[in-house]
C-alpha cells in the first residue's frame, strides 16, 4: 500500500527526469529555447556543431581515448583477475581495493599531473638520473602526458582510474562462475590455470562484463573534470568542447551546444553498440579461438597491479609536501624552502565548502540510500519493477546532454532554490550507484529468515529492523558511503544548477587546478581524496560494530560479499 | 550677494546630508546582506585579497562577501542575459561582477546594469580623476560601473636567465628565431592572450585609427592582414610548434619559473612582486613593457539590475574604494594592483606603484573579432 | 486446540491448480504426516497454511486455528509455527538471543534473558548462550531451532522436511526428541516428508499429490 506510492516516488526522482532532460536538449537542439526567445525550428545548430574547425580532430580524440582506455583497462583486469586469483596476493588486492576506488578521479588526476606534468617530480627524477632536461627541448616536442595534443595521458589516466572498478565488478561475476570447478576440470584435460583462464573463463567473464564496460565506456567518453586537468586543450575533447559552447556569453549560440550534446549521446550510444558487437564477434561470432587448443600465456598481472599501487601511493606524499612549498623550482626534488601559510590562507575558505560539500554529500546519500531501499524491497514483493537497465541510465548517459533540459526546466520554474536542485540533481546521478551496490546483498540474504522471523509472530517492521536490517547492515553502510563519495565527485551538476553559488570541494579543485598554483590545489586535491575514504572508514567500523559476531575477515570490506554461515564444528 | 552664498551653500549642505543620510539608509539595508562577487578567480593573490576584504566587510559592515571565481566573466554575462530574457528582474543569483572592456559593453547595451551608483559613493571623492575613469574601453561608464584598479599589459623575465629581453615585437619575433621554443602567449579567447594580439596589432599597424572606432567586417581582413602573417611565421618557432599554448597568465608565470619558456604575461605591473613573496618566482625576475607602452586599462565592479543585494553591493564597492582596502591592493607583497585613488590617500608600497607608459585600449568590438579570427586559423 | 483445512485450492496464475479441494482435521497432540515425491506442491501446502504463500499463487478455501479463521491474516498474526530444512537460526544474533527474539511480547526485559536461558537449560546446551550459530554443531542447531520455535507459543506448527539435513544417527535422536517435545506442547502439527521412516508411530499419513488416500 504505501510501498507502490513510494515507489511511483522514486521513479518520479530518479528516473522520470531523464525525459525533460533529453527533451530540453533536443528540442533546444533544434533551436526551440523560449525562455532566452528563441523560437524558430532548424538544423542551425547541427550545421554549426559540424561546421567549427577542429570539430573532427575532437570527436576522433574522444573516441580513441575512450575506446582505447577502456579496453585496455579491460585487458589489464583480466591480466590481474589471471594471475592473482585465489593466490596470496590476492589478498593484498582486496585489502587496497577500496582505497583505491576511494581516490575520486579529480584527486587522480591532479596527482597525475603532479608526477607526470613537464615539469613534475617524473621529469625532474629524469633529470636528476639520467640529465633529460625537458627545456631543452625543440619545437616540434609536444607535451608528453598532460595535456598533451594526442590524450596519451587522458587515455593512461582513465585506464589507472578504471582498472580498480573493473577488478570489484569482476569478484562476484568471477565467483559466480565458479572458476575452482572450471580449473579443476580443464586440468583433468590437460588445460593450465594460464590456458584455462585464456579458453574458458575469458569468453564468461567477458559477456558478463558488459554492464560494467558498458558504464566504464560511458563515462570515459563524457568526463568533463578530468578531461579539464589533463586533457587535451588545442582542440579539447568533445565533451569539453560542448561544454566550453554551453558557457559561451553569446546566447544565440545555444543550440549549438544542445546540438553538441545530441551529438556526443549519439556517440555514447554508438559505442556502446560497438562494444556490444565486439563482445557478440569475440565470443560468439568467431568462436574457434575458444576450442583450436591448449594456448594461453601467464600474464604479468601482478607486477601491473603492484605498479598500479605504487602510483597511487607516491601521489599522496608528493601533494602533500606540494601543500606545504614555499619554493620548490624545476628541477630540485624537494622544495627548498618550506611553509604553512597557505594551509593558514585556505583554512577558512575550505572550512567553508568543506561543509557545504558534506552536507550535500550527507543528505543525498542518505536520501538515495533510503531510495533505494524502498526500491529493492518493493521487487521483491512485487512482480512488475523497472529492469535494471532503466535505474541505470544516469549512468550511462552523458551527465551534460542532461543536464542541460533540466536547468532550461528550472529556468522555466524560475526559482532561487538551488541547493535545492542540486541536491536533487546529486540524488538523480548518485542513485543508481548505491541501488546496483545493494543489489548483491538483497539478492543473497535470504528470505527464510524473514520468514521465520514473522512465523514466530513478529510483525514486518520488527522483522526487518531486528533481523534483516542487522544482517545487511555493512552493506547498507558501505553503500552509503559510495553514495557520499559519488557525491562528493559531482562537478557539472554543481556547476550547472548550482548558478555558481554552490561550491563543493570538486568544483573548486578543478577551477584551482587553472590557477597554477600548485600549493593550494595540492590542499584541495588532498581534502578531495580524504573525504570519501574517511567515510569508507565509518561505513566500515560502523558495520563491524554491529556484526560483532564477523570475525575481523578482510572479505568483509567488499559489498557484494554473500552472507557465508560456515560452521566451524558439526 | 551673502545672502545667495548662504542659499546655495544651505543648499549644498542639505543635498550632501540628504547624499549621507541616503547612505546611510544603504548602510542600514545592507547589514546581513550576503553579496555574491562575480569574479575572476584565476590567480591567488587576488582571491586571497578578496578574502581579506569580505572578512572586513562582514567585521565592520555585517555584509557577507561570497567570491564566486569565475574562468571568464562572459559566463556570468551569459547567465544575466538569461535572466533577463527569462523575465527574471528581480533577487538575481548575481549581486556584483568585476568587469570591464567588451563584457561592460554588453551589458550596458543589454541593459543589465543597476544604477548609476558611483557618484553617490562617500569614497568616490578619493578617486584620481585625471586617470580615464569615465571611460571604459572608449565606451562611456555613465556612473554604472566604478573603477577598481589599473591594468597594464607587462612582461616578466628572469634577469638571470634573460637579461636583455625583446622591446618591440619585432624584436620578440626575432629573438624566437634566435632561440625557437622559448616563447609564448595565452591561448586566446582568454583575456590576456586576447590582449597580446591587440597589443601587437597596435605595433603592427602604427596604431592605425580604425582600431578605436567601432570593427569594419570588410575592412578588418585588411587592417589585420600583417597580424596573421606575423602570427604564421611566429608560431612556427614558438613553444611547442605553436600547438599548444599557456592557458592565462598564471601558467605562463609558471612556465618562466620552470624554465619552460622566457617571457611571462601580465596585467598587473607588480605582479612580479607579489609572485615572489608567495614562492612563485624567483627573486631576479622582473617586469617591463615594450617601448611603444604597455596596454593599458582600468577595471571596474558594477551591480547587476536585478541583483538581490543592492545595498550590500554598493556597499562592498564602496568598502573597496577606502584608502585602507586600496592601499593593501596595491601592497606589492599582497596583489599590487595600482589603485585608482590619488596617491596622497595610500599608505605603504601602493603608493609607489611602478608605471608604465600607457597605450589606450582599441573598441571594444575588435575583442570578439580578433578572437573568432584566432579560433579559426589556430584553435585546432 | 485443532487445525481445520476446509477445501483448499492452490491455483497458480494461470489457472493451474497445484491441488484442489485439499480438506484435513488436524486434532490437539496429533501429529498429521504428508509424504510424497518432491516438486508437487507440499512446501506450497504449508506456506499457503503459514501465511508465505507467494504472490504468484491464489489460495481459496478455509484454514480454522482454534475455530479461528486465520486464512485472510497477514503470517505474524497466524501463530503458526514453522520449521524448515535449515535452522534458519539469525547468524547475527547469539543462541540466547535468538531464543529470547522468539518470546511474545507479554515477557519484558530480564524476564526475557532468564526464560531464553531456561529454555536453553532444559535442553542442557545452556553452556552454549553466549555463542553464535556458525560455532554451534549442525545437531545442536536443530534442537535449537525447534525450542526457538516453540518458545513463541503457537498454536499450531508445521514441519518441512525437518530432519533431511541431518545424518542417519543424528536424525533418529532428533526426531524422537521433536515428537517428544510436540507432544508436551500438546498442540497440532502438520509435519512434510519424503521419507517413510519419519511418519511417527500410530498416526495419519496422507500421501501427495492428493488424492483422497491415507498412506
Amino acid at each position: 500500500m504505501i510501498l507502490p506510492a513510494l515507489y511511483l516516488l522514486i521513479i518520479v526522482i530518479c528516473i522520470l527526469p531523464t525525459i525533460p532532460g533529453l527533451l530540453g536538449v533536443g528540442l533546444a537542439a533544434f533551436g526551440y529555447i523560449p525562455p532566452v526567445g528563441l523560437t524558430t525550428i532548424g538544423l542551425d545548430g547541427f550545421t554549426q556543431v559540424f561546421n567549427w574547425s577542429g570539430v573532427s580532430t575532437s570527436i576522433t580524440l574522444t573516441l580513441y581515448s575512450t575506446i582505447i582506455s577502456s579496453y585496455l583497462a579491460c585487458f589489464i583486469t583480466f591480466m590481474i583477475l589471471q594471475s592473482c586469483w585465489n593466490k596470496r596476493f590476492w589478498r593484498v588486492i582486496e585489502t587496497t581495493l577500496s582505497p583505491l576506488l576511494a581516490m575520486p578521479h579529480v584527486a587522480f588526476a591532479i596527482g597525475f599531473a603532479f608526477l607526470f606534468s613537464p615539469t613534475g617530480i617524473g621529469a625532474r627524477a629524469l633529470f636528476h638520473l639520467f640529465g633529460y632536461d625537458p627545456n631543452d627541448q625543440s619545437v616540434s616536442d609536444l607535451a608528453l602526458l598532460i595535456k598533451d595534443p594526442y590524450a596519451i595521458g587522458l587515455i593512461v589516466m582513465l585506464t589507472l582510474k578504471e582498472i580498480p572498478f573493473l577488478l570489484l565488478m569482476s569478484i562476484p561475476i568471477i565467483q559466480q562462475l565458479k572458476v575452482e570447478r572450471i580449473e579443476q576440470v580443464s586440468a583433468s584435460l590437460g588445460y593450465s590455470r594460464a590456458q584455462t583462464w585464456w579458453k574458458c573463463v575469458l569468453p564468461q567473464w567477458l559477456s558478463k562484463m558488459r554492464f560494467p564496460m558498458f558504464a566504464v565506456i560511458a563515462y570515459s567518453l563524457s568526463v568533463v573534470d578530468v578531461a579539464l586537468i589533463i586533457g587535451p586543450t588545442n582542440p579539447p575533447t568533445f565533451a569539453v568542447l560542448v561544454w566550453q559552447w554551453f558557457n559561451d556569453p553569446d546566447l544565440a549560440l545555444l543550440p549549438r551546444a544542445s546540438a553538441g550534446a545530441v551529438v556526443l549521446f549519439i556517440i555514447a550510444t554508438l559505442l556502446i553498440g560497438f562494444a556490444r558487437a565486439f563482445e557478440w564477434l569475440l565470443i560468439h561470432q568467431c568462436r574457434s579461438w575458444q576450442t583450436s587448443g591448449r594456448l594461453g600465456v601467464q600474464l604479468p598481472g601482478r607486477g601491473l597491479f603492484s605498479g598500479l599501487v605504487i602510483l597511487t601511493g607516491l601521489m599522496i606524499p608528493l601533494t602533500i609536501v606540494w601543500s606545504f612549498a614555499q619554493r620548490w623550482r624545476f628541477p630540485d626534488l624537494l622544495p627548498s624552502q618550506y611553509s604553512n601559510r597557505f594551509w593558514q590562507y585556505e583554512w577558512s575558505n575550505i572550512l567553508s565548502t568543506l561543509s557545504q560539500s558534506l552536507s550535500i554529500a550527507v543528505i543525498c546519500a542518505s536520501v538515495a540510500l533510503i531510495l533505494a531501499v524502498i526500491a529493492h524491497e518493493y521487487r521483491l514483493r512485487h512482480r512488475w519493477t523497472l529492469p535494471h537497465y532503466l535505474i541505470a541510465i544516469p549512468m550511462l548517459i552523458p551527465q551534460l546532454s542532461i543536464l542541460f533540459g533540466i536547468q532550461v526546466t528550472t529556468l522555466y520554474i524560475n526559482s532561487s532554490a538551488y541547493l535545492f536542485w542540486v541536491c536533487w540533481a546529486h540524488v538523480f546521478f548518485i542513485f543508481p550507484y548505491v541501488y546496483l551496490s545493494l543489489d548483491g546483498p538483497w539478492k543473497s540474504y535470504d528470505s527464510g529468515l524473514t520468514r521465520v522471523g514473522l512465523s514466530l509472530g513478529k510483525s514486518p517492521i520488527h522483522v526487518w529492523l531486528k533481523v534483516k536490517l542487522p544482517i545487511l547492515l555493512p552493506a547498507v553502510m558501505f553503500a552509503w558511503a559510495i553514495g557520499v563519495s559519488v557525491s562528493l565527485a559531482q562537478y557539472l551538476p554543481t556547476l550547472v544548477l548550482g548558478a555558481g553559488r554552490i561550491s563543493t570541494i570538486t568544483t573548486e579543485a578543478v577551477a584551482l587546478s587553472s590557477g597554477f598554483d600548485r600549493r593550494v590545489t595540492a590542499i584541495y586535491a588532498l581534502w578531495q581524496a580524504l573525504l570519501p575514504l574517511l567515510f569508507f572508514s565509518i561505513a566500515i567500523v560502523l558495520g563491524h560494530f554491529h556484526a560483532k559476531y564477523r570475525r575481523l575477515s578482510i572479505k568483509g570490506l567488499l559489498p557484494n560479499e554473500s552472507l557465508s554461515r560456515k560452521p566451524h564444528r558439526l | 550677494m551673502t545672502r545667495l552664498i548662504t542659499l546655495l551653500s544651505t543648499l549644498l549642505l542639505s543635498i550632501s546630508a540628504y547624499a549621507s543620510d541616503e547612505w546611510q539608509q544603504t548602510l542600514q539595508e545592507a547589514k546581513g546582506q550576503t553579496v555574491y562577487f562575480h569574479a575572476w578567480g584565476g590567480s591567488q593573490e587576488i582571491n586571497q585579497y578578496i578574502q581579506w576584504a569580505g572578512a572586513n566587510l562582514k567585521a565592520n559592515y555585517d555584509v557577507t562577501l561570497k567570491h564566486v571565481k569565475v574562468t571568464d566573466i562572459a559566463e556570468t554575462t551569459a547567465r544575466l542575459i538569461a535572466e533577463k530574457a527569462a523575465g527574471k528582474n528581480s533577487g538575481g543569483s548575481v549581486d556584483m561582477v568585476w568587469i570591464n572592456g567588451e563584457n561592460f559593453k554588453s551589458m550596458k547595451d543589454n541593459q543589465l546594469l543597476f544604477g548609476p551608483f558611483t557618484q553617490a559613493l562617500p569614497n568616490w571623492q578619493y578617486v584620481d580623476q585625471s586617470l580615464p575613469v569615465d571611460v571604459d574601453f572608449s565606451e562611456p561608464t555613465e556612473g554604472l560601473e566604478a573603477p577598481w584598479g589599473v591594468g597594464q599589459l607587462v612582461f616578466i623575465h628572469d634577469k638571470l636567465a634573460l637579461n636583455n629581453p625583446p622591446r618591440s615585437f619585432s624584436e620578440f619575433l626575432s629573438y624566437a628565431k634566435a632561440f625557437p621554443n622559448r616563447l609564448s602567449y595565452p591561448r586566446p579567447p582568454e583575456f590576456h592572450g586576447t590582449s597580446f594580439l591587440k597589443a601587437l596589432l597596435i605595433e603592427l599597424t602604427n596604431n592605425d585609427a580604425s582600431l578605436m572606432k567601432p570593427v569594419n567586417e570588410k575592412s578588418f581582413q585588411l587592417v589585420t592582414a600583417p597580424l596573421w602573417k606575423y602570427l604564421d611565421e611566429f608560431h612556427t618557432v614558438a613553444w611547442r610548434g605553436g600547438k599548444q599554448f599557456p592557458s592565462g597568465t598564471a601558467e605562463s608565470i609558471q612556465l618562466l619559473d620552470d624554465g619552460q619558456i622566457d617571457l611571462a604575461i601580465t596585467f598587473n605591473p607588480n605582479a612580479v612582486y607579489s609572485a615572489q613573496a608567495n614562492g612563485k618566482l624567483a627573486e631576479s625576475t622582473q617586469a617591463y613593457a615594450m617601448d611603444q607602452g604597455a596596454l593599458s586599462n582600468i577595471h571596474f565592479l558594477a551591480i547587476p539590475w536585478n541583483a538581490n543585494a543592492t545595498a550590500g553591493a554598493q556597499v562592498a564597492i564602496n568598502y573597496l574604494l577606502s584608502p585602507e582596502a586600496q592601499s593593501r591592493k596595491g601592497d606589492t607583497s599582497i596583489w599590487g594592483d595600482p589603485s585608482v585613488l590619488s596617491s596622497q590617500y595610500l599608505t605603504g608600497t601602493a603608493k609607489n606603484t611602478q608605471q608604465f607608459k600607457a597605450v589606450a585600449e582599441p573598441h571594444p568590438s575588435w575583442q570578439s573579432a580578433l578572437e573568432q579570427e584566432w579560433l579559426k586559423r589556430y584553435g585546432n | 486446540m485443532s487445525l481445520c483445512l476446509e477445501n483448499l485450492t492452490v491455483c497458480k496464475k494461470d489457472g493451474e491448480p497445484l491441488f484442489t479441494d485439499f480438506s484435513l482435521e488436524i486434532n490437539r497432540g496429533e501429529i498429521v504426516t504428508i509424504m510424497g515425491p518432491s516438486g508437487c506442491g507440499k512446501s506450497t501446502l504449508l506456506s499457503a497454511i503459514a501465511g508465505h504463500l507467494a504472490a504468484d499463487f491464489t489460495l481459496t478455501g478455509a484454514i480454522q486455528l482454534n475455530n479461528r479463521s486465520i486464512e485472510q491474516q497477514p503470517a505474524h498474526k497466524r501463530q503458526v509455527g514453522i520449521l524448515f530444512q535449515d535452522d534458519l537460526l539469525f547468524p547475527h544474533l547469539t543462541i540466547a538471543e535468538n531464543l529470547a527474539f522468539a518470546l511474545p511480547e507479554s515477557v519484558k526485559g530480564a524476564e526475557r534473558k532468564q526464560q531464553a536461558n531456561d529454555a536453553l537449560t532444559s535442553i542442557s546446551l545452556s553452556k552454549l548462550a553466549n555463542v553464535f550459530p556458525d560455532q554451534v554443531s549442525g545437531g545442536q542447531r536443530a534442537r535449537i531451532s525447534l525450542t526457538r520455535m516453540l518458545l513463541a507459543k503457537p498454536q499450531a506448527v508445521l514441519l518441512d522436511e525437518p530432519f533431511s539435513k541431518l545424518d542417519k544417527t543424528l536424525r533418529e535422536q532428533f526426531r524422537d526428541w521433536v515428537i517428544d517435545q510436540l507432544a508436551r506442547e500438546n498442540i497440532p502439527t502438520l509435519m512434510v516428508t519424503h521419507d517413510e521412516e519419519d511418519i511417527p508411530p500410530n498416526s495419519r499419513c496422507i500421501t501427495w499429490p492428493w488424492e483422497g488416500e491415507a498412506c
